[in-house]
């Protein structure tokens, strides 16, 4: 079967040379493409995000989409993930741990919608099947009203089965597809410095391999559904899983994490669950929430320090004084030392209406934190990818180092670097505006580098350009992890207004991975929520903070000054 | 006698004259000065406790006492929640002689006073400090006797410490609800007419002209009668059975300021208020008299946390037959009410509430309204209004005292009946003698249980297992030095430890009964909740156990068994019908 032929992105290359030629006339600086068609700056040629298999008349370039190379994900993201439900997670890192990819090709949809009928024959009561089988499908396949996928809740139901969408209107059933991360997500956030912890990854899958916590009834459910999926046995497998990213690990992170300290956490978090003594339905739970919460929080974090890094390489630039915000150089600090401690600040939910003001920092904080900076992380990640490219190019280190504190301090003291690296930023805005406006003229895409500093127009090109879908890479993901379940949630909603929030089932998970088997002072625990960026959003929110741990019964006062208060998980 | 004014912190050795007059000795400073003269005392005590319960005081009382027997003594090491590094260099000296690795230091027995988190921090900062003396096996003593759970130290503990340390929890002592308790002659030392009380018999009264106008004067009388000692004596013993936490004196003399000056008159001298209100005079007058009243604003507008959850207790809110009697005939009938009022917090002593006659007059003259809310709270304060939860608190407090002799009597096994029975109707369900508990913590129409038995289940882990209470178990000459008397009970579900408090208690008891808990309820669940999904995680392993599925949209529910049948395995599913 032939490849069908896509068409090829023309760009018209005599314009974008003409806004070049004005570029280097207004910086001094000479910009221009080469004979391959290659960014040149001061005759130096700058290593862009490449085409793959460019069609005659493209240029070897490609400033669009959403690949990894654009973004600049090294260390930071596996891949560049699109929003879908979260149950999914842990489903796709069980199917990439199996050795033939758990092709099932049985749809979940079948297994809802046939549990019931092939219960009647093994309980010979119809009405006992109803009932049982109602309770099984509500225990296996997700609350999620808009989308019941099934669980992970065993191996065999991720070799047998695939996940469906159901049409409204005539009812069948098809694959559902997938957006969110791959199974490489689970190694990426268990790389421990040098290589992925395969043991924990193992612990995690032996858990979901064996039928040793299942009940009668789960065992009944996995029955019927080997015998509808038409599947046999399965294993899920740490090496297979690590085996199968390996180069792709290495790769990403071959300048180190983005933040190893955040990785580390994760790896005690999982082990914290995976201790705790939980049923299988909540094991999944708490195992997806865990991921959950530590993928979002890891959205803030690079959106929030690779924006601050941004904004002074963007001040550095333009010789301006640097913002009040410091540098954010390295995690050196640990998580109590980045940025991003104690900046989500959240209220308790009630389960009831709670009015909130705008003036609330439960609500300002979302405001600067997600609209500010996650909302503006695909422009910000393509930004620094660039910048730290051209950086390269007129002799700065390699460019998947993000060594943006360098490139800042670099640019304060070399008025021929700042030039250049100004010049170069312009240029790639040029091709940049070009890239997603092929039709653009030389005027259009002059205007797009004009603004200065060049760091400066590069930036704002690239929301302006992107400014449609920046939704899509960021708050779409944090969104649909902890906000769209009904439990498990750190964002919630009144009317237009969009806050942070922790529901119970969040609180609880934080207790248990904060506390971590021991129980510890009030004070600690704020503390230990501070590493996630949490903080309870003024002092009355600390007090009913400590109140709602106490009313759970995860809290003991042993006096009444609050110094005397610890916070214990109930495992 | 407010917990804001500078009066209220001690300062052992320059106690004032207000503050020698307002203390109130407890039968703690005699135990705790018998140890200290016995023939082996004990060569270092810490009185623990938060603030304004009573350390510097008895500091005080422990010097006139048996002044000799005692060393080096640390009194202001009270007054922050950490140490500055004078005062941490200070303490590590105080502490040097019981540093790990030294022989039981004997002579006079020196005397600290810290509250716990100084205990904590001050610890926690002297293992950092370079120089300093490891202090870890003392810390995880002085932890562990407070109860607060603490790092192991790495080496063993030296068995004298058990006899040469003494702690001294005055968080544990009871000051409400119980014989002997501080609050009584807290209370009693407010009547202005007695010569050794507060107001050493308000000799300024004498000559006043305006006694009828004086609300705080009435207040006094009124709550130092010996009916309100009574009733707020129980209450504030509730109030502290339901937090489970004692009452700090401070928080007492807080309440009680609070309940004779009400809010309005805490930046007022209380004579210029009287005064004001006779210069009036008219009904205008009479109104505000009684807006001061214990019954009226005090309770209405309560000030304080304290003074919030006694109103919350308030009888006069409480569903009862009698209060709405109160109620609902207040008005028809203005001298009906007054003599009332006269009745339930009137005086027949000559010269004294007079500001409660001069409102009965006023009552009876038609020219003052009295609501029943403040006539119910009258009655209750004058001991004619039953409190509702008496029966249940008494009960409550007999089962702890039970447990704590360790007398395995009707009672108690009734009492592990009653919690067991309110697990299964709270959390589970019950087919006649079967009971079924959660499988997982999901909640929706349908649910998964599984068989288990809290009384008699054949795996013991999953048996509802009382233990005695952890403070005794952990400093008893301590607890027993302030008489330490149990605010929960402590049992064990399914491996886990979990506090019963009063409040439980009673929801507990309530759903045996057949009420459904709310969600706010439930929450406070939440720790048994957890205890529970850990029994049906370990009995939902067991394949011999029945299940029982729940739905809740139908309202139907099958118990599914295994069966084996000439030689095979079944599943039986049978529809039954939760009680």
């Amino acid at each position: 079967m032939t490849k069908p032929t896509r068409k090829p992105k023309i760009i018209d290359l005599g314009e974008v040379r003409s806004a070049l030629a004005i570029v280097s006339k207004r910086t001094g600086v000479r910009v221009d493409l080469d004979s391959d068609d290659r960014l040149t700056v001061a005759g130096r040629p700058v290593r862009l995000p490449a085409r793959n298999d460019p069609l005659p008349g493209e240029p070897p370039w490609r400033l669009e989409g959403e690949r990894e190379e654009l973004l600049g994900t090294e260390g930071a993201l596996p891949t560049v993930p699109r929003a879908d439900v979260r149950e999914k997670l842990l489903w796709r890192m069980l199917q990439d741990a199996m050795p033939d990819n758990g092709t099932g090709r049985a749809l979940d949809a079948e297994l809802l919608n046939g549990l019931e009928g092939s219960l009647v024959p093994v309980l010979r009561d119809p009405n006992a099947a109803q009932i049982i089988g109602k309770a099984l499908n509500a225990r296996f396949f997700s609350r999620t009203r808009d989308a019941r996928v099934l669980l992970p809740m065993h191996t065999d139901l991720v070799h047998a089965f695939r996940h469906s969408k159901t049409s409204m209107g005539s009812g069948k059933s098809a694959p559902a597809g997938y957006r969110l991360f791959s199974g490489v997500l689970l190694p990426f956030l268990l790389w421990n410095g040098q290589s992925p912890d395969k043991a924990l990854i193992q612990r995690l899958f032996d858990l979901l391999n064996d039928d040793s916590a299942l009940n009668r009834l789960d065992i009944l459910f996995l029955d019927r559904a080997r015998d509808i999926g038409g599947s046999g046995r399965a294993t899920a497998n740490a090496d297979h899983l690590v085996s199968r990213y390996r180069t792709q690990l290495d790769d990403d992170f071959a300048a180190g994490a983005f933040c190893q300290p955040a990785l580390s956490q994760f790896a005690d978090d999982l082990r914290t669950v995976l201790d705790s003594k939980l049923s299988r339905t909540d094991a999944v739970e708490w195992v997806t929430l865990l991921v959950s919460l530590h993928v979002t929080v890891l959205f803030y974090r690079l959106a929030l320090v690779r924006g601050l890094q941004l904004d002074h390489v963007i001040a550095a630039a333009g010789d301006l004084s640097p913002p009040a915000e410091q540098p954010v150089g390295c995690c050196s600090a640990g998580l109590l030392g980045c940025p991003l401690a104690g900046s989500i600040r959240f209220r308790l939910g009630t389960g009831a209406f709670q009015p909130v003001s705008l003036r609330d920092p439960c609500h300002t904080s979302y405001s600067e934190l997600d609209g500010m900076r996650l909302l503006a992380l695909p422009a910000t990640l393509v930004t620094v990818n660039l910048a730290t490219r051209i950086w390269h190019a007129l002799g700065g280190p390699e460019p998947q180092q993000r060594d943006l504190a360098g490139l800042a301090g670099a640019l304060r003291v070399d008025s021929d670097l700042r030039s250049q690296f100004n010049a170069g930023c312009a240029a790639a805005a040029v091709l940049h505006h070009a890239s997603h406006r092929p039709s653009a003229d030389a005027h259009e895409l002059w205007d797009a580098a004009a603004p200065e500093p060049g760091a400066h127009a590069l930036r704002q090109d690239v929301l302006l350009m992107r400014g449609k879908d920046l939704r899509h890479q960021s708050r779409d993901i944090v969104n649909q992890l902890l906000a769209a379940d009904p439990v498990g949630r750190l964002l919630g909603r009144n009317g237009p207004y969009t806050f942070y929030e922790i529901d119970e089932a969040m609180l609880v998970l934080l207790v248990r991975i904060v506390c971590a088997r021991r129980t510890l002072p009030f004070g600690d625990f704020l503390l230990g929520l501070r590493k996630y960026g949490l903080a309870p959003q003024h002092e009355l929110e600390k007090d009913r903070l400590a109140d709602s741990l106490e009313r759970l019964g995860l809290l003991i006062r042993y006096s009444d000054a609050g110094e005397a208060a610890y916070v214990h998980d109930t495992h | 006698m407010r917990a804001s004014s500078p009066g209220a912190v001690v300062s052992a050795g320059r106690l004032s004259e207000l503050q020698q007059r307002a203390y109130v000795r407890s039968a703690s400073e005699e135990r705790i000065a018998a140890l200290l003269e016995a023939p082996q005392p004990p060569d270092l005590v810490v009185l623990s406790g938060s603030a304004g319960s009573g350390k510097s005081h008895l500091i005080q009382v422990l010097h006139e006492r048996c002044g000799g027997q005692l060393g080096q003594t640390i009194t202001d090491a009270t007054h922050a929640e950490s140490p500055d590094t004078e005062q941490a260099d200070r303490l590590l000296g105080f502490f040097a002689p019981f540093a790990d690795g030294s022989q039981r230091p004997g002579g006079p027995t020196r005397l600290i006073a810290m509250n716990t988190g100084m205990v904590l921090k001050f610890f926690s900062d002297a293992e950092r400090r370079p120089g300093g003396h490891p202090l870890s096996a003392l810390k995880e003593y002085l932890l562990e006797r407070l109860g607060v759970p603490g790092a192991k130290s790495v080496g063993s503990r030296p068995d004298w410490l058990e006899d040469a340390v003494l702690v001294v929890n005055l968080d544990h002592r009871p000051t409400a609800g119980s014989p002997g308790s501080l609050l009584r002659p807290m209370l009693e030392s407010l009547d202005p007419a007695k010569p050794d009380g507060l107001l050493r018999g308000a000799e300024r009264c004498e000559t006043c002209l305006v006694r009828e106008w004086c609300y705080p004067r009435a207040n006094l009388e009124i709550i130092s009668s010996p009916t309100a000692v009574d009733v707020l004596d129980r209450t504030l013993g509730t109030v502290a059975l339901k937090r489970g936490r004692e009452i700090a004196p401070r928080d007492l003399w807080d309440f009680l300021a609070g309940l004779a000056l009400g809010a309005s008159a805490r930046r007022n001298d209380p004579c210029d208020e009287a005064a004001s209100l006779a210069s009036k005079g008219g009904g205008d007058a009479a109104e505000q008299l009684l807006d001061g009243l214990v019954v009226a604003r005090p309770l209405d507008h309560p000030d304080g946390d304290l003074a919030v959850r006694v109103a919350r207790l308030d009888e006069s809110f409480t569903p009862s037959s009698q209060a709405h009697d109160i109620i609902a005939s207040a008005g028809i009938s203005p001298p009906e009410d007054a003599r009332r009022l006269r009745d339930w917090i009137g005086s027949d002593r000559p010269g004294t509430r007079l500001a409660v006659e001069r409102l009965a007059q006023a009552v009876e003259q038609g020219r003052l309204e009295l609501s029943g809310r403040y006539l119910a709270r009258a009655a209750w304060l004058g001991g004619y209004l039953r409190d509702e939860d008496e029966s249940s608190v008494d009960e409550f407090r007999r089962i702890l005292a039970a447990v704590e002799r360790e007398i395995v009597d009707d009672e108690l096994l009734e009492m592990r009946d009653t919690l067991a029975d309110g697990l299964a109707r709270a959390f589970g369900l019950s087919v006649g003698p079967e009971t079924f508990f959660p499988t997982d913590s999901a909640e929706g129409e349908t649910a998964v249980l599984v068989k288990a038995s809290l009384l008699d289940d054949t795996a013991t882990e999953m048996c509802l297992g009382i233990r005695r209470d952890p403070a005794w178990r952990s400093n008893g000459i301590g607890s027993r030095a302030v008489s330490y008397r149990p605010l929960g009970l402590h049992v064990d579900l399914g491996g886990q430890a979990v506090q019963i408090t009063y409040p439980l208690w009673t929801l507990l008891q309530q759903a045996r009964n057949g009420a459904v808990a709310s969600s706010v309820d439930l929450e406070r669940f939440h720790g048994l909740r957890r205890a529970l999904e850990e029994i049906g995680r370990l009995g939902s392993t067991d394949p011999s156990r029945p299940l029982l599925v729940s739905d809740l949209e139908s309202g139907r529910a099958f118990r599914i068994a295994r069966q084996s049948l000439l030689g095979k395995e079944t599943l039986r599913a049978s529809e039954v019908y939760p009680s």
